[in-house]
Protein backbone atom coordinates (compact mmCIF):
# COMPACT_ATOMS: atom_id res chain seq x y z
CA UNK A 1 0.00 0.00 0.00
CA UNK A 2 3.06 2.18 0.74
CA UNK A 3 4.20 2.07 -3.30
CA UNK A 4 0.91 1.86 -5.00
CA UNK A 5 -1.32 4.58 -6.34
CA UNK A 6 -3.94 6.36 -3.96
CA UNK A 7 -5.60 8.54 -6.30
CA UNK A 8 -9.33 7.28 -7.13
CA UNK A 9 -9.79 5.33 -3.20
CA UNK A 10 -11.30 6.09 -0.64
CA UNK A 11 -9.85 7.30 2.11
CA UNK A 12 -11.19 8.17 5.86
CA UNK A 13 -9.35 10.03 8.33
CA UNK A 14 -9.19 8.38 11.68
CA UNK A 15 -6.62 10.15 13.85
CA UNK A 16 -5.97 13.70 13.52
CA UNK A 17 -4.55 16.76 15.99
CA UNK A 18 -7.55 19.15 14.41
CA UNK A 19 -10.44 17.71 15.60
CA UNK A 20 -12.38 19.01 12.77
CA UNK A 21 -10.58 16.64 10.32
CA UNK A 22 -11.40 13.60 12.27
CA UNK A 23 -14.31 11.37 10.02
CA UNK A 24 -13.55 13.40 7.02
CA UNK A 25 -14.43 9.96 4.15
CA UNK A 26 -14.30 10.32 0.81
CA UNK A 27 -12.78 9.86 -2.77
CA UNK A 28 -8.36 10.91 -3.63
CA UNK A 29 -8.51 13.50 -6.41
CA UNK A 30 -4.53 14.47 -5.95
CA UNK A 31 -1.84 14.05 -4.14
CA UNK A 32 1.08 16.53 -3.17
CA UNK A 33 4.38 15.88 -1.19
CA UNK A 34 2.75 16.87 2.09
CA UNK A 35 -1.00 17.15 1.86
CA UNK A 36 -4.12 14.70 0.20
CA UNK A 37 -7.03 16.12 -1.55
CA UNK A 38 -9.87 14.33 -0.69
CA UNK A 39 -13.59 15.05 -2.37
CA UNK A 40 -16.37 14.75 -0.08
CA UNK A 41 -20.13 16.23 -0.06
CA UNK A 42 -18.89 19.15 0.65
CA UNK A 43 -16.47 19.58 -1.90
CA UNK A 44 -12.71 19.30 -2.05
CA UNK A 45 -10.67 19.35 1.05
CA UNK A 46 -6.63 19.50 1.74
CA UNK A 47 -5.38 17.51 4.52
CA UNK A 48 -2.30 17.15 5.52
CA UNK A 49 -0.50 13.76 5.68
CA UNK A 50 2.02 14.28 8.96
CA UNK A 51 0.58 13.20 12.29
CA UNK A 52 -3.07 11.69 10.63
CA UNK A 53 -4.04 7.92 11.03
CA UNK A 54 -5.74 7.16 7.21
CA UNK A 55 -8.11 3.80 6.49
CA UNK A 56 -7.51 3.23 2.72
CA UNK A 57 -10.16 1.00 1.32
CA UNK A 58 -8.73 -1.02 -1.55
CA UNK A 59 -9.27 -4.56 -1.99
CA UNK A 60 -8.53 -4.92 1.44
CA UNK A 61 -8.73 -2.38 4.26
CA UNK A 62 -5.74 -0.74 5.72
CA UNK A 63 -4.40 1.41 8.27
CA UNK A 64 -1.79 3.50 7.68
CA UNK A 65 0.53 6.49 9.42
CA UNK A 66 0.49 9.60 7.28
CA UNK A 67 4.14 9.88 8.11
CA UNK A 68 5.17 7.20 6.44
CA UNK A 69 3.51 8.31 2.73
CA UNK A 70 5.58 11.63 3.63
CA UNK A 71 6.90 12.02 -0.06
CA UNK A 72 6.41 13.00 -3.56
CA UNK A 73 4.16 10.45 -5.31
CA UNK A 74 6.80 9.52 -8.10
CA UNK A 75 9.58 8.96 -5.00
CA UNK A 76 6.63 7.03 -3.06
CA UNK A 77 7.73 3.79 -5.21
CA UNK A 78 10.96 3.58 -4.00
CA UNK A 79 10.77 4.88 -0.52
CA UNK A 80 7.65 2.52 0.33
CA UNK A 81 9.34 -0.67 -0.91
CA UNK A 82 12.78 0.01 1.53
CA UNK A 83 10.26 0.95 4.13
CA UNK A 84 8.80 -2.16 3.85
CA UNK A 85 12.31 -4.06 3.81
CA UNK A 86 13.29 -2.22 6.99
CA UNK A 87 10.60 -2.88 8.83
CA UNK A 88 11.10 -6.99 8.36
CA UNK A 89 14.58 -5.96 9.61
CA UNK A 90 13.54 -3.91 12.76
CA UNK A 91 11.01 -6.51 14.02
CA UNK B 1 6.26 3.07 14.23
CA UNK B 2 9.59 5.13 14.09
CA UNK B 3 11.30 3.96 17.58
CA UNK B 4 14.82 5.07 18.93
CA UNK B 5 16.41 1.69 17.53
CA UNK B 6 15.12 2.45 14.06
CA UNK B 7 18.12 5.38 13.52
CA UNK B 8 20.35 2.90 13.13
CA UNK B 9 19.02 0.94 10.53
CA UNK B 10 18.66 4.67 8.62
CA UNK B 11 22.45 4.66 7.77
CA UNK B 12 22.08 1.58 6.68
CA UNK B 13 22.23 1.34 2.62
CA UNK B 14 19.71 -1.19 1.30
CA UNK B 15 19.81 -2.34 -2.02
CA UNK B 16 16.77 -1.26 -4.23
CA UNK B 17 14.99 -3.57 -6.06
CA UNK B 18 14.60 -1.96 -9.55
CA UNK B 19 12.44 -4.91 -11.04
CA UNK B 20 9.96 -4.57 -8.89
CA UNK B 21 10.05 -0.78 -9.13
CA UNK B 22 9.53 -0.81 -12.31
CA UNK B 23 6.84 -2.95 -12.65
CA UNK B 24 4.64 -0.53 -10.10
CA UNK B 25 5.63 2.19 -12.01
CA UNK B 26 4.35 0.99 -15.17
CA UNK B 27 1.14 0.08 -13.56
CA UNK B 28 0.72 3.25 -11.92
CA UNK B 29 1.06 5.25 -14.71
CA UNK B 30 -1.05 3.12 -17.42
CA UNK B 31 -3.89 3.62 -14.54
CA UNK B 32 -2.82 7.54 -14.34
CA UNK B 33 -3.05 7.83 -18.00
CA UNK B 34 -6.48 6.36 -18.28
CA UNK B 35 -7.83 8.43 -15.63
CA UNK B 36 -6.44 11.43 -17.27
CA UNK B 37 -8.51 10.53 -20.31
CA UNK B 38 -11.66 9.48 -18.77
CA UNK B 39 -11.80 12.68 -16.62
CA UNK B 40 -10.84 15.21 -18.97
CA UNK B 41 -14.10 16.07 -20.32
CA UNK B 42 -15.16 16.89 -16.80
CA UNK B 43 -11.79 18.63 -15.78
CA UNK B 44 -9.74 19.73 -17.60
CA UNK B 45 -6.96 20.93 -15.31
CA UNK B 46 -6.86 17.57 -13.12
CA UNK B 47 -6.45 15.74 -16.01
CA UNK B 48 -3.30 17.82 -16.93
CA UNK B 49 -2.64 17.23 -13.32
CA UNK B 50 -2.28 13.01 -13.83
CA UNK B 51 -0.08 13.54 -16.88
CA UNK B 52 2.60 15.51 -15.16
CA UNK B 53 2.38 12.75 -12.72
CA UNK B 54 2.77 9.77 -14.82
CA UNK B 55 5.41 11.27 -16.53
CA UNK B 56 7.25 12.22 -13.35
CA UNK B 57 7.05 8.63 -12.95
CA UNK B 58 8.28 7.55 -15.96
CA UNK B 59 11.40 9.47 -15.87
CA UNK B 60 12.23 8.76 -12.60
CA UNK B 61 12.07 5.02 -13.04
CA UNK B 62 13.01 5.13 -16.58
CA UNK B 63 10.22 3.66 -18.20
CA UNK B 64 9.51 4.69 -22.11
CA UNK B 65 5.94 4.94 -22.39
CA UNK B 66 5.82 3.62 -26.30
CA UNK B 67 2.86 4.65 -27.94
CA UNK B 68 1.07 6.07 -24.59
CA UNK B 69 3.00 9.28 -25.03
CA UNK B 70 0.30 10.76 -28.16
CA UNK B 71 -2.52 11.10 -25.99
CA UNK B 72 -1.11 14.38 -24.90
CA UNK B 73 0.64 17.40 -25.15
CA UNK B 74 4.98 17.13 -25.13
CA UNK B 75 5.37 20.46 -24.01
CA UNK B 76 2.72 21.22 -21.65
CA UNK B 77 1.35 18.15 -20.71
CA UNK B 78 -2.47 18.59 -21.40
CA UNK B 79 -3.62 15.92 -23.35
CA UNK B 80 -5.51 16.16 -26.73
CA UNK B 81 -9.32 16.40 -26.23
CA UNK B 82 -11.82 17.80 -28.39
CA UNK B 83 -11.22 21.46 -30.50
CA UNK B 84 -7.79 21.30 -28.49
CA UNK B 85 -6.19 20.33 -31.53
CA UNK B 86 -5.71 19.84 -34.76
CA UNK B 87 -4.12 16.92 -37.09
CA UNK B 88 -2.73 17.71 -40.63
CA UNK B 89 -1.22 15.25 -43.20
CA UNK B 90 2.03 17.11 -45.19
CA UNK B 91 4.78 15.85 -46.49
CA UNK B 92 4.44 12.41 -45.51
CA UNK B 93 4.40 12.92 -42.16
CA UNK B 94 1.48 13.98 -39.42
CA UNK B 95 1.40 17.29 -37.72
CA UNK B 96 -0.58 17.33 -34.50
CA UNK B 97 -1.08 20.80 -33.22
CA UNK B 98 -1.41 22.05 -29.83
CA UNK B 99 -3.54 24.95 -29.23
CA UNK B 100 -2.95 25.61 -25.69
CA UNK B 101 0.75 26.33 -26.56
CA UNK B 102 1.15 25.64 -30.15
CA UNK B 103 3.67 23.46 -30.04
CA UNK B 104 3.66 21.53 -33.08
CA UNK B 105 4.35 16.97 -32.68
CA UNK B 106 5.75 15.89 -35.92
CA UNK B 107 5.10 12.05 -36.85
CA UNK B 108 7.14 10.58 -39.76
CA UNK B 109 4.95 8.09 -41.60
CA UNK B 110 6.84 6.02 -44.46
CA UNK B 111 4.83 6.13 -48.11
CA UNK B 112 3.74 2.23 -48.86
CA UNK B 113 5.51 1.03 -51.59
CA UNK B 114 3.26 -0.53 -54.29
Amino acid sequence: MLARDWIGMKVEVIESPNPCEVGIKGEVVDETMNTLKIRTEKGVKTIIKKGRLFKVYADKVYKVKGDLINFRPEERIMRGIIMLKRRKVVW
Amino acid sequence: MLKPAFGIFLLMPLKREKDLEKKIAKERIEFLLNKAQEIKKENYELARRYVELAVKIAKKYRIRLGKLKVFFCKKCLYPYAEGKFRVRVHKSRVIVTCFNCGYERRIPVKPKKS
